[in-house]
């Protein structure tokens, strides 16, 4: 949950719902993944007769959506002067903001809904103006165990590796790669008794909130681990735990 | 812990279109240029020595392991009694026992027993007919091989695959001792 920063408090308004035209015309925006709205928002289904118009909110440093960033700033105008602002982040209750802009911090990784009202003196508020953008700054999952048999000079069985995207949207992955990390045997050694072949297909896609294996995207060729067949003597390796370390990239599409 | 890089944020102010009734106005656009990065971990687990069997499928003849006859390929293929799939890695065969006649054994000694002195002097410096007289090189084509779990790979031109070579030297010295000799051979992967 976001922390609000430089609020003020202030009595907020109820506003009486009333059907009324539209009461003209407004500049807003819109991003790509993100949404905002005008006269759409929700716990308003219209603006009070004498209420300011619909307040504006400024694209300038509005988050992108996605976005790794867990901090948030917005402004707003009305057309109307002399109108205060009362905001509401999620689902808290609207309060007073200033005037010159609030700003978010903390926020969690989740789709998140900021709106905004404009108010004059203690009249009805507006119909509220909404956006709505999507911080996801964690890691996203590989994993995977090597089940096949590894014994000296088995042939090169693939590693299919599974990909949870835990996103709300279609994640892009770039690159994936298996690292050789260590054995559970002193003395087998991994770098000189195991190999792995990486990934070097194309990016591929997974789809929001999902974990799918490299199989099932029918993404190829697989990465694949084998052991060496050397001329010493490798028992040493025999019942040994071999770790991988995984790594990838993403982004969004 | 991995975490989230290179953030990149590029707008594009776009036209909107005003709808008549509605307070939509004028709208722009951006796209969002997110990344992250991926991490995780796995394992692997190496096979132990399990009850493979390799079966020999040639068996050599007297004329085949005489001074100067070319070395003989010794094929052979493979039985699975574990519960997995397994692999045989590169062969590596050996002499484990060399058996004269008794002949041979009264004449030159028993290669059972270094000490048989008394004996006239046979090949590669021994009494008897030994390991000495004989090569055997590894195969160079095992190592590939794969058997179900629970089975005895069959016996084909595609299945068998050498276990190594093997070869009568042809010494100077006499190597009467090794007529008739009886080979056990073993082999290791």
């Amino acid at each position: 949950m976001g922390r609000l920063t430089n609020l003020s408090f202030g009595a907020r308004a109820v506003a009486v719902v009333a059907t009324v035209a539209a009461a003209g015309s407004a500049t807003g925006f819109s991003l790509a993944a993100a949404t905002s709205s005008n006269g759409s928002g929700s716990g308003n289904s219209g603006a009070a007769a004498g209420a300011p118009s619909q307040p504006v909110i400024g694209s300038s440093g509005l988050p992108a959506s996605p976005t790794n960033d867990t901090t948030a700033k917005f402004s707003y105008t009305d057309s109307r002067p002399q109108v205060s602002f009362v905001c509401s982040l999620d689902t808290a209750a609207f309060t007073s903001c200033p005037s010159s802009g609030i700003s978010y911090s903390g926020l969690g990784n989740a789709t998140h809904s900021f709106r905004v009202e404009a108010q004059s003196g203690k009249g009805p508020t507006s119909t509220p103006a909404t956006y709505t953008w999507t911080v996801a700054n964690q890691p996203f999952t590989i994993s995977g165990t090597f089940t096949a048999p590894l014994a000296p000079g088995s042939p090169a069985e693939p590693l299919d590796l599974s990909i949870t995207n835990p996103y709300s949207f279609t994640m892009k992955v770039m690159s994936v790669s298996v690292a050789l990390d260590s054995t559970s045997k002193a003395g087998c050694v991994v770098g000189d008794n195991y190999r792995v072949s990486q990934y070097t297909g194309a990016a591929f896609t997974v789809p929001a909130n999902s974990t799918k294996t490299l199989g099932q995207l029918g993404v190829t060729p697989l990465p694949k681990v084998w052991m060496l067949d050397l001329p010493t003597n490798q028992d040493v390796c025999q019942g040994a735990g071999v770790k991988f370390i995984y790594s990838g990239s993403a982004q969004n599409q | 812990m991995s975490k989230i890089k290179n953030m990149k944020l590029r707008y594009k102010i776009g036209v909107g279109v005003a709808t008549a009734g509605a307070l939509a106005g004028v709208a722009g656009g951006a796209f969002a240029y997110w990344t992250a990065a991926g991490s995780g971990t796995g394992s692997a687990t190496t096979g132990s020595s399990s009850p493979m069997t390799l079966i020999q499928d040639t068996t050599l003849s007297s004329t085949q392991l005489v001074p100067g006859v070319a070395a003989q390929t010794i094929m052979g293929h493979q039985y699975n009694a574990a519960g997995t799939t397994e692999y045989v890695g590169a062969v590596t065969p050996s002499i484990t026992a060399v058996t004269e006649t008794p002949a041979a054994i009264a004449l030159w000694g028993d290669p059972n027993y270094a000490t048989d002195a008394g004996k006239p002097q046979g090949s590669a410096g021994t009494y008897y007919c030994s390991t000495a007289d004989y090569t055997l090189v590894p195969s160079s084509d095992a190592g590939d091989e794969t058997v179900g779990p629970n089975a005895t790979q069959a016996t084909s031109s595609s299945n068998d695959f050498s276990l190594g070579t093997i070869v009568f030297k042809d010494l100077s010295g006499n190597q009467d001792a090794c007529k008739g000799a009886s080979l056990t051979l073993s082999f290791s992967s």
